[in-house]
C-alpha cells in the first residue's frame, strides 16, 4: 500500500515587482560584462578551457583564467531556454518553469540532525534524506526535492546514495548538489535515465538537475564544471550557484558583490551554452554578508535579504530562470529567527518573480536538521503563497449583499454566505490549532507532531521493482568502483 | 408521512435554513403532530448532528450558528401550540443573559445565547448596556437556573462583581449560579469575585452551563 502525493501547491504572485530599476539591472549587468571580459574567472578544467578557446573566449591556459567578451557572453545566452520543465517521477508532479509560478525545494547538505526519536544530535545519514524524502513528498509546498543532508554513511559514493534514497522516496523532481566530478556524474546520468525510463523522456521531462557551486571569488570548481557538462549533454538541467561572501570573498558593497557573484555564475552558463546550446540551465545568487569579528558567512543579516531578490532580477535580465536563495537562516534552533528570515527571502523572492527557490527545513546555516523546520518553513510558505496570490474583489467577494443585509451592528455569523466563504480562508494548521480548552497550541509541539504523523503515515508510490533493481545495480557498481578507489 | 417530516425538520436544522425549519414547524401544526414530538425526535436529532459534526471538526462555527438560529425560528412556532395545549418543552434550565452595563458589545453574549437555546437551555436575552437591577429582576421573575453576564472590557468587568456581590446581598446565590464571559475574563477573575463558572468561547458555555446544573454533557 502507498499513498498518493497530494498535488503541488506552487507561488503564483498576482503580480510581479522590480526591486532594483532597469537602469540598475544594466549598471549591474554591465558591471558583470566588465569583470567578465577584463578580468575574467578562474577555471581550472582542461576541458573546460579548451570549450571556452574553442568558442572564442581568450584562454590563458596557464593561469587558468578566461576572459570573455560581452558579445559572446550575449550570443552565447541568446541560446539558453528561457523556459523549461522539470520532469518528476509522476508527471503530475512536473514543474513548469513558465514564468508565471515559484516552486521551492528542501534545502540540502546539512551535515548533521535531531535525532527523529531520540532528539539528540548526531551526524547525518541515508535514512534520514530517505525519511526528510517522504515528508517532501507529503508537503505541498515542496516542488523538487534536494537531498536534505549528506549520506555521511556512505562517505565514497555519497552523492549517489543520497540520490538514490530521494528517488524511492519521492516522486517528486530531485536536485543534487553534490553530484560532483565525471565519474560520480556518469552514475547520476544513468540513474536519471532509468528513473525517466528513456533518453527521450529524460530531455523533454528529466527528473533530476544539478546545482553547481562557484568558488568565490571569479572562480570555477572543475570537479562541478565537468559534471555539470555530463548533465547538460544528457539534457539534464544544470545551475551555478554564488555564495559571494560581501567582505570576504566579495566587495563589501553590496552592489559590488553582485556584480562579482554575478561573474561566477554568468560564465559557467557561457560554457554550457558554448558546449551544448539551448541547453537549460538556471542562475543561482545565494551571498552572504561577513560577520564583522569572525569573517564568516552570515545568512541572517539585515540587508542580505535584499541580495536575493536582485539574484532573480539577475537571472531574468540574462534569459534564464533563477533558483532564489530563500530560509536560509543562521538560527540554531526553529524559532523567531528562522521564521523571520524564512517569510521575507520568501516573499521578496516570490514578488521578484523567482522560478524555484531552495531552503526549506535546516537551521543553523543550512547545517542541521531538525524534523519539524520543514513542517515550519512549509507553513511560512503557504502563508507567503496565499499573500502573493493577492486578492479575489469579484462581486460575489465584495460581499455588497450580505453587507447590506446584516447592517450595522448585525452579525455575519449567521449568514449562508460566511458559511460558503469561511470554508475557502485557509488556515494555519500550526498556529491555529487548540486544545480540548479551545487554547492555542504551541505551534513547534504542533510542528514536531505534524512531521511524526507524516512519517508514520506517507509512504509514496515506490519505484516500480525493475526500477529500483537497476537503481541499486548502478549503485552496487559505482560502490565497488568508485569505493575502492577513495 | 410524520417520519419523513421529522427527517426533514432534522435536515433543515444541518442545514442552518431558518425558514424552511419554520414552515416544517407550521406543517407539524397544521398535520396534527405532537409539538414536543417535532421539537425532540425532529429538530433535536439535527442539533445534536451539527454538534456532533462540530466536535469532529467536520463544521465550522457558522454552521453552529445557522443550525441554532434554525432551532430558533422553529421553537417559536411550536412554542405558543406547546401552551396552546398546556405542555411545555423540557428545558435543561433558565439562562438570564447580559452584557453589563457600560458595555455594548454584543456579538460573544449573542454567541452564548444562541449555543445554549439550541441545546435546549431557555434564554432571555437582555441585551447590552443592561443594569444590574434590570438582571437581577429578571432573574427573579423567570426563576433563573444561571445569570450569564458578559463584559469585554476591563473598565467593565468589574460589573460582574457588583453584580454578584448584589446577589449576595439579596440571597439569590443558592438559587441562581452565576457564568461570567469576555475576552478579559480569566480563571484568576472567575475565582477573585466568586462566581460559578466560565467559559472562554460559546461551546464551552454550553457545557459549563450543563455543568453547574448537573445536566448530561
Amino acid at each position: 500500500m502507498f499513498n498518493e502525493t497530494p498535488p503541488l501547491q506552487p507561488i503564483r504572485p498576482r503580480s510581479q515587482f522590480h526591486i532594483v530599476d532597469e537602469e540598475q539591472v544594466r549598471q549591474l549587468a554591465n558591471g558583470t560584462l566588465e569583470v567578465l571580459s577584463d578580468t575574467g574567472v578562474h577555471c581550472p578544467s582542461e576541458k573546460c578551457l579548451r570549450i571556452y578557446a574553442d568558442h572564442g573566449a581568450q584562454v590563458d591556459f596557464d593561469r587558468q583564467i578566461v576572459r570573455i567578451a560581452p558579445d559572446l557572453v550575449s550570443s552565447s545566452l541568446s541560446q539558453a531556454p528561457r523556459y523549461y520543465t522539470m520532469g518528476a517521477r509522476s508527471p503530475s508532479h512536473d514543474i513548469a518553469l513558465d514564468g508565471t509560478a515559484m516552486f521551492c525545494a528542501t534545502d540540502g547538505c546539512g551535515i548533521e540532525t535531531i535525532d527523529f526519536l531520540t532528539r539528540e544530535r548526531r551526524p547525518s545519514c541515508k535514512e534520514d534524506i530517505a525519511k526528510m524524502a517522504r515528508m517532501a513528498d507529503h508537503l505541498t509546498s515542496i516542488g523538487f526535492y534536494w537531498p536534505i543532508v549528506s549520506a555521511v554513511d556512505h562517505p565514497s559514493t555519497s552523492p549517489l546514495h543520497e540520490l538514490d534514497a530521494s528517488f524511492n522516496n519521492t516522486v517528486k523532481h530531485v536536485q543534487s548538489e553534490t553530484v560532483m566530478g565525471e565519474e560520480l556524474g556518469r552514475y547520476a546520468v544513468e540513474m536519471a535515465r532509468v528513473i525517466a525510463g528513456d533518453e527521450e523522456t529524460m530531455r523533454k521531462r528529466p527528473p533530476l538537475s544539478l546545482l553547481v557551486c562557484c568558488i568565490a571569488p571569479l572562480g570555477q570548481d572543475k570537479e562541478g564544471m565537468e559534471s555539470a557538462l555530463l548533465f547538460a549533454k544528457a539534457g539534464l538541467p544544470v545551475g551555478f550557484m554564488s555564495m559571494a561572501n560581501a567582505g570576504t570573498t566579495g566587495p563589501a558593497s553590496l552592489a559590488g558583490t553582485v556584480v562579482a557573484g554575478d561573474a561566477e555564475i554568468v560564465s559557467a552558463l557561457v560554457l554550457i551554452q558554448m558546449a551544448c546550446p539551448g541547453a537549460p540551465v538556471f542562475h543561482s545568487f545565494m551571498p552572504g554578508i561577513m560577520h564583522p569579528r569572525t569573517g564568516g558567512y552570515l545568512a541572517t543579516t539585515w540587508e542580505g535579504t535584499l541580495l536575493y531578490p536582485i539574484g532573480v532580477e539577475m537571472a531574468h535580465y540574462w534569459g534564464v530562470p533563477s533558483l532564489a536563495g530563500i530560509f536560509a537562516t543562521d538560527g540554531q534552533v526553529p524559532g523567531w529567527q528562522t521564521g523571520g528570515d524564512a517569510a521575507s527571502s520568501l516573499m521578496l523572492c516570490a514578488l521578484a518573480g523567482a522560478e524555484t527557490g531552495s531552503g526549506l527545513g535546516l537551521v543553523e546555516s543550512c547545517t542541521l536538521l531538525y524534523p519539524e523546520e520543514i513542517v515550519m518553513d512549509s507553513d511560512i510558505y503557504h502563508r507567503v503563497r496565499l499573500e502573493a496570490a493577492g486578492l479575489d474583489t469579484s462581486r460575489e467577494a465584495l460581499a455588497l449583499d450580505v453587507i447590506k443585509e446584516t447592517g450595522p451592528r448585525g452579525m455575519f455569523l449567521k449568514h449562508r454566505h460566511t458559511r460558503e466563504h469561511l470554508k475557502r480562508r485557509q488556515y494555519s494548521d500550526l498556529t491555529a490549532q487548540t486544545d480540548r480548552l479551545n487554547q492555542l497550541r504551541d505551534p513547534l509541539e504542533v510542528a514536531r507532531e505534524k512531521a511524526n504523523m507524516i512519517l508514520e503515515t506517507h509512504h509514496p508510490q515506490p519505484l516500480e521493482a525493475a526500477q529500483q533493481a537497476e537503481i541499486t545495480r548502478i549503485l552496487a557498481a559505482a560502490d565497488r568502483e568508485i569505493g575502492g578507489q577513495r | 408521512m410524520s417520519e419523513e417530516l421529522l427527517k426533514a425538520m432534522a435536515q433543515s436544522i444541518i442545514d442552518g435554513e431558518s425558514e424552511i425549519a419554520a414552515d416544517l414547524a407550521r406543517q407539524a401544526i397544521e398535520a396534527g403532530l405532537d409539538p414536543l414530538t417535532a421539537i425532540s425526535k425532529g429538530f433535536v436529532e439535527g442539533v445534536n448532528q451539527v454538534g456532533d459534526s462540530f466536535a469532529c471538526g467536520d463544521v465550522f462555527l457558522p454552521e453552529l450558528v445557522m443550525a441554532g438560529e434554525a432551532m430558533k425560528a422553529a421553537i417559536a412556532v411550536l412554542e405558543p401550540e406547546l401552551k396552546k395545549r398546556g405542555a411545555a418543552r423540557e428545558v435543561l434550565g433558565k439562562v438570564v443573559l447580559a452584557t453589563v452595563e457600560g458595555d455594548i458589545h454584543e456579538i460573544g453574549k449573542s454567541l452564548v445565547g444562541t449555543m445554549l437555546t439550541a441545546s435546549g437551555f431557555e434564554v432571555f436575552d437582555l441585551g447590552v448596556n443592561v443594569p444590574a437591577d434590570q438582571i437581577l429582576a429578571k432573574a427573579e421573575e423567570v426563576k433563573a437556573d444561571i445569570i450569564g453576564l458578559s463584559a469585554l472590557l476591563t473598565t467593565t468587568m468589574v460589573r460582574q462583581k457588583e453584580i454578584i456581590e448584589a446577589m449576595d446581598a439579596r440571597g439569590m446565590r443558592n438559587r441562581t449560579k452565576v457564568m461570567i464571559g469576555g475576552a478579559p475574563v480569566t480563571s484568576d477573575w472567575v475565582e477573585k469575585i466568586k462566581a460559578d463558572g466560565y467559559s472562554e468561547d460559546a461551546i464551552g458555555a454550553v457545557n459549563a452551563a450543563k455543568l453547574l446544573l448537573d445536566a448530561p454533557a
